[in-house]
């Protein structure tokens, strides 16, 4: 099977998450719970990511994996925020929301199910507008109640930074999905290649964090 | 609705992705540097809250050292000297009756002044921080051991004299520590020995000082009502002198403290 070079970069996207994975796998013990949270997400990325691709290879559907997917990585964002920010909004939302969030991804993706390839975005916009607001509140509550002077020694900097560049543009890669397919087939690969290099930031800036993390 | 070129829309694509970046970029530039000053600001406020209590804590102890040297020159000078001229009398009257009966009753009475004047001085020398001008630290530790033999309580002291080479207002409040110290060896913990060591350690000084007695549970020490000042007051007191303090005790274990002192 011939590979486009579009292809081969979204291919070789997983890379950065395997490596994180593995620098997980190497610091567990060491890890503090809201960074196992981290940990474990990485993990089930990793996961999803090959069986999908797999499904790709394979030339099946794997759309069906989006819904679960894209809840659970929020389920998972969610909890490791509402170990990390304090407060009791969050902890009191987080629920609701993960569920809201599940029920809508679960909708959208029985909607367009007959549709074949198109992408439901609404889940994923949602996602994005969620997971940016969270990264918001950690840098305020960091701002709020510096516990360093270098906040770029702090593990769950990195993981901020990664999640605000993964999900700004992702927001935007999102938002026009479904108008690149409609207008541009053939050039909406481009986008997946923009998605597989933001992703690739995040997972290196997950692995960062999960290097850099602080004994327990 | 006419097709854009595909070209214009992915360079489209792409600035809007590199704007949407460069924003993030700037959002994290300023947390790093806002979060830098912040943190500055912080700990700025956090020393300035410490160099007041340090303040408080020194003015009250200072303001406690006078009150305790107010009250030894009274007792000193008022109650000490009406003792003594009490005791002249009453024993003027011993030699100058002769009924037996009122001889000793005059002799008992001069017994009990001359005791009670004993322990007027053992409170203003306790009180009153002249005992270490008068006979330097080392002389005031023995004769506080001294007193304590005198209970029937088994005491081994070491001081090395390069304690005397501190200022007198740190001799003074290590002087109120090992006080406090032996009060509560003989007061709470019914210890039968004690042992105390000033020694100098490296580039410190290090204070040991243990007891035999019954010890007490880390729930007791931080408990205000059971601890009273006592423990509260040496902890303030290390404090003050830049010392780390660190008491190790449990229940039929006795208790050891070590404070360790820059020099």
């Amino acid at each position: 099977m011939k590979l486009s070079n579009e292809q081969l970069v979204i291919l070789l996207a997983v890379v950065p998450n395997a490596i994180a994975a593995l620098v997980a796998a190497l610091r567990w013990r060491q890890l503090p719970s809201p960074l196992r949270t981290l940990a474990v997400l990485v993990w089930f990325a990793l996961f999803t990511e090959v069986f999908c691709r797999v499904l790709w290879l394979l030339k099946w559907s794997n759309l069906f994996a989006f819904p679960i997917y894209v809840t659970i990585e929020f389920g998972l964002l969610a909890g490791l925020y509402s170990q990390v920010i304090g407060g009791r909004w969050l902890p009191r939302l987080r629920w609701p929301l993960v569920v809201g969030l599940g029920v809508v991804a679960g909708l959208e993706g029985f909607l367009h199910f007959a549709q074949g390839v198109v992408v439901g975005n609404l889940a994923r916009l949602l996602e994005s507008l969620f997971v940016i607001l969270l990264t918001l509140t950690y840098y305020y509550t960091s701002l709020r109640r510096p516990s360093s002077a270098y906040i770029w020694r702090e593990p769950m900097f990195w993981v901020s930074t990664g999640l605000l560049f993964f999900f700004a543009g992702n927001f935007l890669i999102y938002t026009f999905m479904n108008f690149a397919y409609y207008y541009h087939r053939q050039q909406a690969v481009q986008i997946w290649v923009v998605h597989a290099a933001l992703n690739s930031i995040l997972y290196s800036t997950y692995a960062y964090a999960l290097w850099i993390s602080p004994k327990r | 609705m006419d097709k854009p070129e595909a070209l214009e829309f992915i360079h489209l694509l792409y600035i809007g992705v590199v704007m949407m970046l460069v924003l993030v970029i700037a959002v994290v530039v300023f947390v790093v540097l806002h979060q830098k000053n912040a943190h500055l600001l912080q700990a700025q406020l956090r020393q300035q809250e410490l160099d007041y209590q340090a303040a408080m804590l020194h003015s009250v102890v200072a303001s406690q050292e006078n009150e305790r040297e107010r009250i030894a020159q009274d007792l000193h000078d008022e109650i000490g000297a009406s003792l003594s001229t009490a005791r002249l009398f009453i024993n003027q009257v011993q030699y100058e009756v002769d009924t037996p009966h009122v001889q000793e009753m005059a002799q008992r009475a001069s017994q009990i002044l001359a005791e009670t004047l004993q322990n007027v001085r053992h409170i203003v020398q306790n009180l009153s921080p002249a005992i270490l001008e008068k006979f330097g630290f080392c002389r005031a530790v023995a004769l506080l051991g001294d007193h304590l033999e005198a209970t029937g309580l088994r005491v081994d002291l070491q001081v090395d004299e390069v304690v005397e080479s501190l200022s007198a207002t740190a001799q003074l409040t290590l002087y109120r520590i090992v006080q406090e110290l032996f009060a509560n060896a003989t007061k709470h913990a019914q210890a039968s020995c004690l042992t105390l060591r000033l020694l100098p350690e490296a580039d410190k000084l290090k204070l040991f000082v243990a007891d035999d007695g019954q010890g007490f549970t880390p729930e007791l020490a931080t408990a205000p009502r059971l601890t009273g000042m006592g423990l509260a007051g040496i902890r303030a007191r290390a404090g003050l002198l830049g010392g780390h303090l660190e008491i190790t005790s449990s229940l039929g274990q006795g208790t050891q403290v070590i404070l360790l002192l820059p020099h």
